[in-house]
């Protein structure tokens, strides 16, 4: 028997008799893309729900309050008559900001002593925060330039002149990469790049604790063979489920692939690999299936989140930076998104050479494993016939 | 015979099977330190950023210097062209560029506005926002400082009046229950209730796919009774690792407790419940523990996303929305939040009627179906 053999084994065994294998394995990754893409549809968090507390109730305020209401950001759904109330919808989560106008408003802008205008967000979800904060700073800016530079005209300025002295520096922003900003851009790559690890994981991971029970079925195969035989047909099919999940990205969900398939294929390639040679290292070492399927529970939400997908690496403490670094998704996650969204990711050779020393390491002491638990079980059952011949 | 079954279950989760235990106190407080730690900055500090400067007066160094006396900005290097500086973003040698156009000064002197440019890399959404939030507020500040000393010197105001005429309209901003817009407050708890869920289904995997062992000793129990008497060690150890992990969360990472602890208990028993009874009926429909564990591992990460923990449920289409009700994660990670960091949950009646229903429906469905498995079983164990 070969390599050839072992591949033909494990394919039978994958798609004819045990078809869920090949089924978890191409699955998760797209079901996870088509989950989450769904989930994302909308991309940009619109239309907050915001109360207004306008106390001012003058042609000024009403223009403020209408630039809100304009805002897809925001949806007003209340206009309060006191403090109390706004309150009240922000503690009772009918609303997520309240902006607060003076009751001096426009008296204290004409005079030129500066009023204020209160906003209030609830920051418990970031994912309505920082919209808010982003959105209402801007236009607060923006509607108080207007009203400095009429100030300015009175004051004795010439028109052009105003809005200069008034709002001298101004902002521009440039989002790169991700011109919409979208939240779907941002994440469902790497939630796919995730799916696909635990397909890889839930599938590959029992595959080398099963041999150990029926040994006899493996004579005259070296480890090696078995070990190779074994990760080759996880891999290639690991790779199809990847490229699967990226057609599904571009063609459905309408995200950007803007970088060359050529490298996308390397760093998914070296990726599938790293995790089917720690799948299979660790189906080498458990002692029994059922264990060999719950190592992935304390590996799958750390190696996402742990991967500087979101939260960057140069954010990190020193703890998180080594967890970090031993984490295969850390070297891809990052990898495919830059491809996906700027066609460009600086640390990919770096990566995919990470990526396939990890694997090669792995497998080789795979083979290490193998080998040793073989030897064992062969000389145990040695020694019990030669008892039994005595 | 129903404290029996209990007893024999708790010997099988400490002596005989301590995986099981392993798994129902574990994971949560494995998540807790896990990503209490990895969230410890709590915000994304020391962006990495590039300035372009073309002006290279006092004036345009005076904003440099305010970026760079941000904590939220660290500044990597100093660049001459804008190839530079797009490269810089594009190697991500630098995450935000600042790009100070030539005659800032001259032109801000003659009363012509000028425009500053931060480019800011949105591939993640995190850095971004923290990027966008910043830098507004820097210019702007510094917008009003610059137009002030204009207003003194073109228009003749005096200082404290040129101060409001050049910026008539402040903003000011109250963040509630989690002021500086920290990641620990916000994501920490979710994650741990989803590890929290994935420990209490584990544990109960192994029992009732393995529970062949107490057969003989309980052959005549009433079924119901038995199937009771299985999930309730779960489900108070379950209540116990919830209130572990929430002490540890508040002892750790100082992530604040605001709530009525009665009601924390509440939500944490109502959640454990729903998430025992669908677990036990889950286990049921299937022959074999790897199975069942692969579908556990699949499961999570959408019961958190779902969950409208993050992704506002508001912001969901149609069909997203009504899949998040059928997670029993959405009811309890939100209300948690809340409850934890702002004392109070308005949707917590809600979420708690929602998981005892959830709970007793599946409890009720997976008696009849546990007692059907249990008579034909018996039936087998009798003919052999």
């Amino acid at each position: 028997m070969s390599v050839l053999t072992v591949v033909q084994r494990e394919l039978r065994m994958m798609f004819v008799s045990q078809p869920k294998i090949a089924a978890v394995l191409f699955g998760v990754p797209v079901l996870y893309v088509l989950l989450f893409g769904m989930l994302y549809s909308a991309s940009v968090v619109k239309y907050i729900p915001t109360v207004i507390y306008d106390q001012n109730q003058t042609e000024v305020s009403r223009t403020l309050v209408q630039a809100f209401e304009d805002s897809e950001r925001f949806h007003v759904v209340a206009y309060t008559a006191s403090q109390e109330d706004a309150d009240d919808y922000l503690r009772n989560e009918a609303a997520q900001a309240a902006i607060v106008i003076p009751p001096d408003f426009s008296r204290d802008i004409k005079r030129g002593s500066s009023a204020q205008v209160l906003v209030i967000v609830n920051g418990t979800n970031l994912l309505f925060a920082n919209p808010v904060v982003g959105s209402a700073q801007e236009i607060v800016q923006t509607f108080s330039a207007g009203a400095g530079r009429q100030l300015m005209e009175k004051a004795g300025q010439l028109p052009e002149t105003a809005l200069g002295s008034s709002a001298p520096v101004r902002f521009g922003l440039r989002i790169l990469n991700n011109p919409t900003y979208g939240y779907a851009n941002f994440i469902v790559g790497g939630l796919g790049a995730n799916g696909l690890q635990l397909g890889i994981v839930l599938a590959i991971c029992t595959t080398l604790t099963s041999i150990f029970r029926r040994l006899e079925e493996w004579q005259g195969i070296s480890s090696w063979q078995i070990v190779l035989g074994k990760l080759l047909p996880y891999w290639l099919w690991g790779v199809v489920s990847y490229l699967t999940y990226l057609v599904i990205a571009y063609q459905f969900l309408l995200l950007p692939v803007k970088g060359s398939l050529l490298e996308l294929l390397m760093v998914g390639s070296a990726f599938v690999f790293a995790v089917s040679s720690i799948g299979l290292f660790y189906s080498a070492i458990a002692p029994n299936e059922i264990q060999a399927i719950q190592l992935p529970i304390a590996y799958i939400m750390p190696a996402f989140l742990f991967s500087g997908y979101i939260w960057p690496d140069f954010a990190m403490n020193t703890f998180s930076k080594i967890v970090s670094s031993i984490l295969p998704l850390t070297y891809a996650a990052v990898d495919i998104r830059d491809l996906m969204l700027t066609g460009y990711a600086p640390a990919l050779y770096k990566d995919c050479l990470v990526l396939s020393v990890m694997g090669g390491v792995l497998f080789i002491l795979s083979i290490g494993v193998v080998s040793f638990r073989r030897h064992r079980i062969e000389n145990g059952q040695r020694k019990l016939s030669g008892e039994g011949a005595e | 015979m129903f404290w029996q079954i209990c007893k024999q279950e708790l010997y099988w989760i400490f002596r005989k099977d301590p995986r099981r235990a392993f798994y129902l106190f574990g994971s949560s407080l494995f998540y807790v330190i896990l990503f209490g730690l990895l969230y410890n900055p709590n915000l994304v500090n020391a962006i990495p950023t590039v300035v372009y400067d073309q002006d290279q007066t006092m004036l345009s160094r005076a904003l440099v210097q305010a970026f760079d006396d941000s904590e939220r900005y660290h500044i990597v290097a100093y660049v001459t062209s804008e190839e530079e500086m797009n490269a810089a973003i594009q190697n991500k040698t630098a995450h935000a560029a600042i790009s100070v156009p030539p005659n800032f000064a001259r032109d801000i002197k003659k009363g012509v506005s000028s425009q500053v440019l931060v480019s800011a890399n949105g591939s993640n959404i995190a850095v971004g926002n923290a990027i966008i939030s910043s830098a507004q507020e820097i210019i702007a500040t510094f917008s009003a400082r610059v137009s002030q000393e204009l207003a003194e010197k073109s228009a003749g105001l005096l200082p404290t009046s040129a101060a409001h005429y050049s910026a008539p309209v402040a903003f000011q901003l109250r963040v509630l229950n989690n002021p500086n817009l920290g990641y620990l407050n916000f994501f920490v708890l979710g994650v741990v209730m989803a590890a929290l869920q994935e420990g209490i289904l584990l544990a109960l995997g192994s029992s009732l796919l393995n529970d062949k062992h107490d057969a003989d000793q309980f052959g005549k129990a009433n079924p119901i009774l038995l199937f009771a008497g299985k999930l309730l060690p779960y489900w108070l150890g379950g209540i116990i690792a919830f209130a572990c992990s929430l002490l540890l969360s508040v002892a750790l990472f100082a992530i604040p407790c605001r709530g009525n602890l009665l009601l924390l208990f509440f939500l944490g028993a109502a959640f454990t419940f729903a998430v025992t009874a669908l677990g036990g009926l889950a286990a049921l429909a299937f022959k074999d523990e790897v199975d069942f564990n692969r579908l556990l591992l699949i499961y999570a990460v959408p019961a958190f996303l779902y969950s409208g923990y993050t992704w506002p449920q508001q912001s969901m289409d149609q069909l997203s929305f009504w899949l998040s009700f059928t997670f029993p994660m959405t009811y309890v990670t939100s209300n948690l939040r809340s409850l934890m960091v702002s004392g109070y949950a308005p949707n917590l009646a809600n979420g708690i009627g929602s998981l005892l229903l959830m709970g007793s429906v599946a409890f009720c469905l997976a008696g009849v179906v546990y007692q059907r498995q249990r008579r034909r079983f018996l039936a087998q164990a009798g003919e052999e």
